[in-house]
């Protein structure tokens, strides 16, 4: 794991791309983990196959949003560890930053997961996520031939996605 | 009769004034609705063609629909009688209703006569699609080729309405061209349609066509159509 | 960045793009009577109407929750009030009041003076036992089970059959947390 690792070991940081290559990757996930997409513009490496790749980042978030509530020091209820939460309930973490890349997290309330993997030195990205979930909801949630709980296959989506993200900063 | 005495505005749906049409819905209201009638229908078809055709046929009960309506409000009861005529009724009028502008172009077909095609640019049915290549051809399109008959046909112009995808050049998205082709005896409408005059309504409604899925019509809609009947008989006479 | 509160109905509806409620209303219709031919029984229609609903809810629930920048629903009351001042009002430019709450605060209803899904309509004799609308309770159970909340929705007043106002009850069964999907040895 190398998630928090100390940066002697790890590979030292990308060095900063050119603009308009900062996004490494993104998963969509539904509420019922299933992965509905991944992109991915700027990934070096390929370790898993890509379903264990999905199951393992849907676990990560899965876990981490628990561990994050459970250490909220300001609210008094909560269940124990593992304790399975109703969306939105509880304080939830929007993104993490390692030596070597920054993940971006959003979850709506119907269990809709967007996580977008970038280039360590991206700014805050919540607003961003807030238009890819638009674009999720414009391209997908209203194509007529889209059925909900299955991967997505659009294109228009993908087309606009792939503009989108060029400008990530 | 139903709910006589407890409905609180009005007895009945006719003496209800026709609205003049400017509520509104969402976009997506509507986007919502019209996905579930496409994927609906996919769960009744074997193939696309068959699937086209449905959408076609929903799309039809729209446009007859529509026609009266617009009859009934706009023109005084007046019913276009030349081709030119309804087309540009279509292309503007009815266009402006459904989908809030006109349509981006109406030409005649060079290849044959009596072909026309209405085109657009982004259909509001095609807006949010995104076909996958398993579907091949498939146009959502179709319902809206199904109004435009629909339109054609309650004005006594019967044609045959296709919805195709046309690239357009240096444009990502295809335009949707409807194609229309009148048949042959469209050039002799018949006399019956060029006036409609506004009568008072007949006592019993929603009763003009015999399946049970034709009972739920707008009334103010259906006696129109009646009227439309009833003067084709006197015709005969 | 500060939070943002839920916006209003009023003040959603103005922005977003709108169409002529004619079509909307008159391609229910269509779907309606396409429906009564290929079912046949009312009462199959019903149920079809509900599941179309419902297959709309599940979709329509993100629209709702991008637009409104409504974050969380975890209370069932609150939520009632958001489905009926903002998601009637942002849909179908009307709104809609929530009243008769029980007790334990799990049932209540939403009444609908106006109902755009409904212009033109009368049923005819044939058409007892069809309840016209039924793709409105059907939108409404798909659309808070995403949001982790099941429930039963029924009619209780609908003007086509007689009554003063459209009501729906809605009855809140139970809230369903979110739980890990893989199991282990997966």
């Amino acid at each position: 794991m190398q998630f928090f690792g100390g940066s002697e070991i790890s590979p030292s940081p990308p060095v900063p791309t050119a603009s308009g290559n900062n996004a490494h990757m993104m998963y969509v996930f539904n509420r019922n983990g299933v992965c509905l997409l991944y992109r991915e513009w700027n990934r070096l490496l390929h370790t898993l196959n890509a379903q264990q790749d999905h199951k393992l980042m849907f676990g990560l978030l899965f876990s981490l949003k628990s561990l994050t509530a459970k250490m909220d020091p300001t609210n008094a209820e909560k269940g124990n560890l593992g304790v399975p939460q109703l969306s939105g309930q509880g304080c939830s973490f929007h993104s993490f930053r390692t030596n070597t890349y920054k993940l971006s997290f959003m979850e709506s309330p119907s269990g809709i997961k967007i996580i977008l993997v970038t280039h360590p030195r991206t700014g805050d990205l919540r607003e961003s996520l807030k238009y890819i979930y638009n674009l999720y909801v414009e391209y997908v949630v209203k194509n007529p031939l889209y059925a909900p709980g299955t991967p997505i296959r659009s294109e228009l989506f993908n087309t606009s996605l792939d503009q989108y993200v060029r400008t990530i900063a | 009769m139903i709910g006589v005495g407890k409905i609180k505005q009005y007895s009945n749906v006719l003496d209800k004034p026709l609205s003049k049409g400017k509520q509104e819905v969402s976009l997506s209201a509507f986007a919502f609705l019209f996905s579930e009638l496409v994927q609906y229908n996919q769960t009744q078809v074997d193939n696309i063609a068959e699937l086209e055709r449905r959408l076609e046929d929903a799309g039809y009960a729209v446009g007859a629909r529509v026609l009266e309506l617009l009859c009934h409000r706009d023109k005084g009861n007046r019913r276009e009688t030349r081709l030119l005529g309804i087309l540009s009724f279509v292309h503007s009028t009815v266009w402006k209703v459904l989908f809030g502008k006109v349509a981006d172009s109406l030409e005649k077909g060079t290849e044959h006569e009596d072909e026309y095609m209405i085109s657009e640019k982004e259909l509001l049915v095609n807006r949010f699609i995104s076909i996958p290549k398993d579907m091949g051809t498939f146009n959502c399109g179709a319902f809206v080729a199904g109004i435009v008959r629909g339109v054609l046909d309650s004005a006594g112009f019967p044609a045959v309405v296709t919805a195709h995808f046309v690239p357009v050049e240096g444009q990502q998205r295809p335009r949707t061209t409807i194609l229309i082709k009148f048949a042959e005896e469209q050039k002799y409408p018949s006399i019956f349609l060029t006036s409609l005059p506004c009568l008072n309504p007949p006592q019993k409604l929603g009763t003009t066509e015999g399946s049970k899925a034709g009972l739920i019509l707008a009334p103010k809609l259906s006696y129109l159509i009646r009227l439309n009947v009833s003067q084709q008989n006197d015709e005969a006479v | 960045m500060a939070p943002v509160g839920p916006r209003s109905g009023d003040a959603i509806f103005a922005n977003v793009e709108r169409v002529n409620a004619e079509l909307f209303t008159l391609t229910y219709g269509a779907t309606v009577r396409q429906l009564l031919t290929d079912l046949e029984e009312v009462e199959e229609v019903n149920k079809q109407l509900d599941q179309m609903g419902y297959n709309i809810g599940i979709r329509l629930i993100d629209e709702f929750l991008a637009k409104s920048n409504v974050t969380r629903c975890v209370d069932f009351r609150e939520t009632a009030e958001v489905i009926a001042k903002v998601g009637f009002k942002m849909f179908l430019g009307v709104t809609a009041t929530v009243s008769n709450w029980d007790a334990d605060g799990t049932c209540c209803s939403i009444i609908l003076e106006d109902n755009p899904l409904v212009d033109f309509v009368e049923l005819p004799d044939t058409c007892q036992g069809l309840y016209y609308c039924n793709i409105l309770s059907g939108v409404i159970r798909g659309a808070l089970e995403m949001v982790s909340m099941k429930t039963e929705v029924t009619w209780i007043r609908d003007v086509l059959r007689g009554d003063d106002a459209y009501e729906l009850q809605v009855k809140l069964l139970k809230q369903v947390p979110e739980e890990y999907p893989y199991k282990d040895d997966e």
